[in-house]
């Protein structure tokens, strides 16, 4: 991204936008929402929020760092490691981005503030938390008026945790399709069966649906006075809340849950590859500061690179993997897993497509860590060797990978269905195909074992 | 009778909208149905609040008196 230039993705909002300048993300406070970010620092409510890790902390810093001569004031907001999109999270990291937002609403309601918006791509995933990124989230409370960001709340929130708890956890991936959340009557009518007599999913999807069918049917849209008081307001909040602190998902029954149960390594070969892994952490220079682990099941792998305080994303197909390496690893603030199908990565979506960044724009990153997961993307996928590493080359500066050759009984489960249409899937092919990209820096077979792991260094960085 | 009711309070909400009513100013689009949802429920929403709220303080207060009382039998 060029010096100076609007983010593609803030647009929406007259308050303000953020933008880049000096290799910072910078917030531009506009005229029009002065007076309110002033109350808003005044009434303490920001200081609580950043306080109780809800909100992303911040500094004001020179106006002389403005975007344009309009400005109020400018912030810079401190640095998130990794934009993630609610069709990246597990069910519980959606949950608890859900009733993070419900948290900051009740607290601005008690400061006579609300969110005036209520978008999931407004929470971002900061040492571990569920935390606003929106300074400008906020506006002063209006006696009576019911709460303007309901509807998006039940798009971008409600309807995929019901769906994903009561009908199938895979269904977030609605959220990539419908940049403002999953349509009410889409997800009343795939639900319904499920939820009937659920008198929350009811009132709050069901009915909501209905309401906004009948509604869309009128020429006017119209703000009713007077007829939703406070308590209304904290009730309805206290509603969402009860109702999405009840939904549940066990994950169970897919195909990496119990991967390391199912492995063919012995004891001491995992323990080799724990090491080997370490010691090519270590010959990465300059010190890494992001490592990608694709296909990280539960982050197994990960955790030796977030234990050594490198931010880490786990990237994982599976949502019960995900699932896992979030609860499993809470506290580990370095530690971010998240759900990628790497034979069809998450795309730019959005206005001109550049409101939600794809998976590549969003590197490249120091490391990436590609384990036992070549034969995935090569004999399940039949992607040719030379496009995998053509795609790794374009998000990882160095990368560690291990190969795994056809004899590996793993590979043999994949060829035991399908033809073995791939002669040119061996370890020398291999080191061919990744010549052009990359360099060799340390190659070692993994004792008791066929595979072999590398660390390569990419020529073009 | 609680159907009847029902369907007054409808009636009102339905008329409140299309009577007393301003534009929405919000960059955010509201929607309308949602803003109705909100007004068919407010009464049982707040209302639901308000006990919860008072439960909440009265539990509050027994647990305190209850452990004050402990505190001077403890003296």
């Amino acid at each position: 991204m060029s010096d100076n230039q609007r983010l593609g993705s803030s647009f929406r909002d007259p308050s303000g936008f953020i933008y880049q300048k000096d290799g910072c993300l910078l917030r531009q406070i506009n005229p029009s929402y002065f007076p309110t970010f002033t109350s808003l620092k005044s009434s303490g409510l920001l200081d609580d929020l950043i306080r109780a890790n809800l909100v992303v902390p911040f500094e004001e810093v020179d106006l002389t760092l403005a975007h344009s001569t309009e400005a109020a004031a400018v912030i810079k907001p401190e640095k998130v490691a990794l934009i993630s999109y609610p069709y990246e999270w597990s069910f519980s990291q959606y949950r608890a981005a859900a009733l993070a937002t419900l948290q900051i609403q009740r607290r601005a309601i008690e400061k006579d503030m609300v969110l005036k918006d209520a978008s999931a791509y407004n929470i971002q995933f900061h040492n571990g938390n569920p935390v606003l990124i929106d300074t400008l989230s906020f506006e002063p409370y209006t006696p009576g008026k019911p709460w303007v960001a309901y509807r998006q709340f039940c798009q971008h929130f409600l309807a995929p945790l019901v769906l994903m708890s009561h009908v199938d956890v895979r269904l977030s991936r609605l959220m990539a399709s419908f940049i403002d959340g999953i349509p009410l009557d889409m997800a009343s009518t795939i639900c319904k069966p499920m939820t009937r007599f659920n008198a929350g999913v009811g009132m709050h999807l069901h009915l909501h649906a209905k309401l906004q069918a009948k509604a869309a049917h009128e020429e006017r849209r119209a703000t009713p006075q007077g007829a939703f008081g406070k308590n209304a307001l904290l009730g309805l909040v206290d509603s969402l809340n009860g109702l999405i602190e009840k939904l549940s998902w066990k994950p169970e029954g897919t195909e990496w849950a119990n991967y390391y149960n199912e492995t063919n390594y012995s004891e001491s070969s995992m323990g080799e590859k724990h090491r080997l892994v370490q010691d090519f952490l270590d010959l990465v220079t300059p010190l890494p500061e992001m490592v990608w682990d694709l296909g990280a099941n539960n982050g197994e792998f990960s955790a030796l690179a977030s234990k050594r305080g490198i931010q880490t994303v786990a990237w994982d197909i599976d949502p019960a993997a995900v699932e896992k390496n979030y609860l499993m690893r809470k506290g580990d603030t370095k530690m971010l897993p998240l759900i990628q199908d790497l034979t069809n990565p998450s795309p730019a979506i959005g206005w001109a497509n550049q409101e939600r960044e794809s998976l590549i724009q969003r590197g490249p990153v120091d490391v990436v860590m590609a384990l036992a997961l070549i034969h995935h993307l090569a004999i399940g996928n039949n992607v040719p060797l030379s496009d995998i590493s053509q795609f790794l080359s374009r998000i990882g500066k160095w990368l560690i990978i291990e190969f795994v050759p056809k004899e590996d009984s793993q590979t043999q489960k994949l060829l035991a269905a399908k033809e073995d249409v791939f002669p040119h899937y061996h370890r020398d092919a291999f080191e061919l195909a990744f010549h052009n990209a990359f360099e060799i820096i340390r190659k070692v077979d993994i004792s008791g074992t066929q595979r072999t792991l590398y660390l390569l260094k990419n020529r073009s960085h | 009778m609680k159907q009847m009711n029902r369907v007054l309070n409808l009636v009102a909400a339905t008329a409140c909208i299309f009577t007393i009513c301003q534009p929405a100013h919000g960059y955010i689009d509201a929607g309308s149905g949602s803003y109705l949802l909100q007004i068919l429920f407010a009464g049982i929403l707040g209302g639901a609040f308000a006990a919860k709220s008072a439960f909440g303080n009265l539990k509050l207060m027994v647990a305190r008196k209850l452990h004050s009382g402990k505190g001077k039998d403890s003296a």
